[in-house]
């Protein structure tokens, strides 16, 4: 794991805070200045920076991976559950203006929480390390168990077929089969017997799991970081702590994301 | 697989957030928790239906996946769901085993449960990638909640094992369940283990407002043995349940009870012993006499009493501390399988 630290070099803030008014004042779209160039730990100065002038359009344009801006302090809250939503055919996301503000409104919202917590040079004087992580989005690979490495999938179902082509000699039924009939009664047979023979398929799935020659993993399509950053001398004033956020280059350019913290730990109370 | 299914259709996008149960909002809502230790990721949404990726329900809430032609196989703590590409039925199971202690010698009792169930939304592969109905996942691989927050236009997943890009550990096996399976409702007399049934410990609330949380199921194995346990332990061999899994909405309307209560994580309940024979407390004493050993008092662990013994009867790790209000009752949670300090506060 690759863990890193940095502080914001002023001059870096400086050339920054110009390439972002740059593209504010000057380009009829923000790409034009956009931070492909930046490097990942650029990107976070790039952040802190923005966020400690209260630049905060800009941070949405230049350094925010979409309008992931991370946890509001406020902690609001209207809606109800998925099922009711899309029942009610309002399960939809916000539109781009309206998704841009809410996230502008909670940048705000977080600038002046961290500086409430650490006092006011709190973003300029911050510091932050890196520390490799597995962000998404994935893809699917299938891992060859015997040699630990990916292999495609054509040789990997084969092995997986033959596997439980082998058990069906010893076992006498092929649950990999089985389980694909879905609910289909298979002929001559009654559903409880359909039903019994899916259970001793699965109680042989589960038994012979382990020895599958291949799995399935999920592998990022991207480089990632989790931030973590420090502000002040790292003691908030009501105790909250593990301020993160996350930096992927899934979008072409290094982008932050989803900052968050948690909140000091209590005892548990009352009813447990 | 993967090349075989492909939807031809280009759908909107829609952004799912996987959080850690952060305890009640500040705002005083009681609708969902607060969010904690979240993760964004992008699902789709079709049709209305929000569908998510099967790699992000493996990557964030620690679910392993088996992919083979004819299905897609989630497996965690135990309990197995398949999805199968193109289709709305899906259906899940788990075997397990507990000891019935009313015979001499014990005996292993076998229990395979099966239930199946169709989603309003086929799974599907779409540029490449496995997609199943989220509500459906969600819920039957063990969340909490599935959540639409209107006021960001985004979905939340609620789960214990949601911590950042790397979930939570938990060797516990789960029976989970809910109205999302077919025929649920009537599924109440299932045996759970030899002498305790659905009924008593999916989530009892007759007050719950949310039709689909009421009844959900989340019970980890370890407590239906300990169930069984304390049941031979009482001198009539009768047990009234009084709360088993609490959905979010139950539990954070309750008054006094704590917003990571163990109730909604599957690993506890409550019991006031034989109802019948007004003796509420013995469940408590036997349990506290048996976590006491040799000493005066079990080990303190501040609302809990902590067993000082590893071969008691109940197999037992904590109890609620009692009376409180007057009454007593046996709240009861095994040693967590759960091995990171998210677990305790």
């Amino acid at each position: 794991m690759k863990r890193r630290r940095f502080v914001i070099p002023f001059v870096l803030g400086l050339a920054v805070i110009g390439l972002a008014a740059y593209a504010w004042l000057g380009g009829s779209s923000w790409r034009v200045a956009r931070a492909t160039d930046l490097s990942p730990e650029d990107t976070v100065s790039t952040y802190l920076s923005l966020m400690s002038k209260g630049h905060l359009t800009q941070l949405v344009n230049l350094v925010i991976e979409g309008t992931d801006v991370g946890l509001d302090p406020d902690d609001r809250a209207s809606g109800m559950t998925l099922e009711e939503a899309e029942a009610q055919g309002i399960a939809k996301p916000l539109n781009d203006a309206a998704a841009k503000r809410v996230a502008l409104e909670i940048l705000a919202r977080q600038r002046e929480f961290v500086l409430a917590e650490f006092g006011e040079k709190a973003w300029a004087e911050a510091s932050f390390s890196l520390q490799s992580a597995k962000l998404p989005p994935f893809r699917s690979a299938w891992i060859d168990r015997a040699t630990n490495k990916e292999i495609d999938e054509e040789t990997a179902l084969k092995m997986f077929d033959s596997f439980w082509e082998e058990v069906e000699a010893t076992e006498g039924i092929n649950p990999n089969e089985v389980i694909g009939m879905r609910n289909r009664v298979p002929s001559g047979m009654t559903a409880e017997q359909s039903r019994e023979l899916r259970i001793k398929a699965e109680r042989l799935f589960s038994e012979y799991e382990d020895r599958i020659p291949v799995i399935n993993e999920a592998v990022p399509t991207a480089d990632g970081y989790v931030v973590s950053f420090t502000f002040g001398d790292g003691v908030s004033k009501t105790g909250v702590l593990d301020f993160t956020a996350v930096l992927s280059n899934r979008s072409g350019d290094w982008r932050v994301s989803s900052f968050q913290w948690q909140l000091p730990p209590k005892p548990p109370e009352g009813d447990i | 697989m993967a090349t075989c299914h492909t939807a031809a259709a280009a759908y909107p996008t829609i952004t799912i957030v996987f959080s850690n149960v952060g305890g009640k909002r500040t705002d005083g809502s009681l609708d969902a928790p607060k969010l904690s230790l979240t993760r964004e990721v992008t699902g789709l949404s079709i049709n209305g239906h929000t569908m998510v990726k099967a790699t992000d329900l493996q990557s964030y809430m620690a679910a392993s996946l088996s992919k083979t032609t004819y299905y897609w196989r989630f497996t965690r703590g135990g309990q197995r769901t398949y999805f199968y590409p193109d289709d709305t039925y899906f259906d899940t199971s788990i075997s397990y085993t507990i000891a019935d202690k009313s015979t001499t010698p014990p005996t292993d009792v076998n229990y395979s449960q099966w239930w199946y169930g169709y989603t309003d939304e086929p799974a599907i592969v779409y540029e490449t990638q496995e997609y199943v109905r989220l509500t459906t996942a969600a819920n039957q691989l063990g969340a909490l909640l599935v959540w639409y927050n209107a006021s960001i236009g985004k979905v939340e997943v609620y789960d214990w094992r949601v911590n950042g890009s790397t979930p939570v550990s938990d060797s516990n096996s789960y029976v989970v369940g809910g109205r999302w399976l077919n025929g649920w409702d009537s599924e109440g007399d299932t045996h759970l283990a030899p002498h305790f049934h659905l009924d008593e410990l999916w989530d009892l609330s007759s007050t719950t407002s949310n039709p689909t949380y009421a009844r959900q199921l989340k019970m980890s194995v370890n407590q239906l043995q300990s169930l069984e346990n304390v049941r031979q332990m009482i001198s009539t061999h009768a047990m009234d349940m009084t709360s088993g899994f609490r959905s979010w909405y139950h539990n954070v309307r309750l008054s006094n009870s704590w917003d990571k209560s163990f109730h909604m994580r599957g690993r506890a309940w409550d019991s006031i012993g034989d109802a019948d024979e007004g003796d509420g407390p013995e469940a408590y004493n036997l349990v506290y006499d048996e976590f006491n050993n040799t000493y005066e008092y079990p080990i303190d662990a501040g609302s809990f009493w902590r067993t000082r013994v590893t071969d008691g009867a109940s197999q037992g790790y904590e109890i609620e501390k009692m009376p409180q209000s007057g009454d007593t009752w046996l709240h009861l949670q095994r040693k967590p399988g759960v091995d990171t300090a998210l677990d305790r506060p």
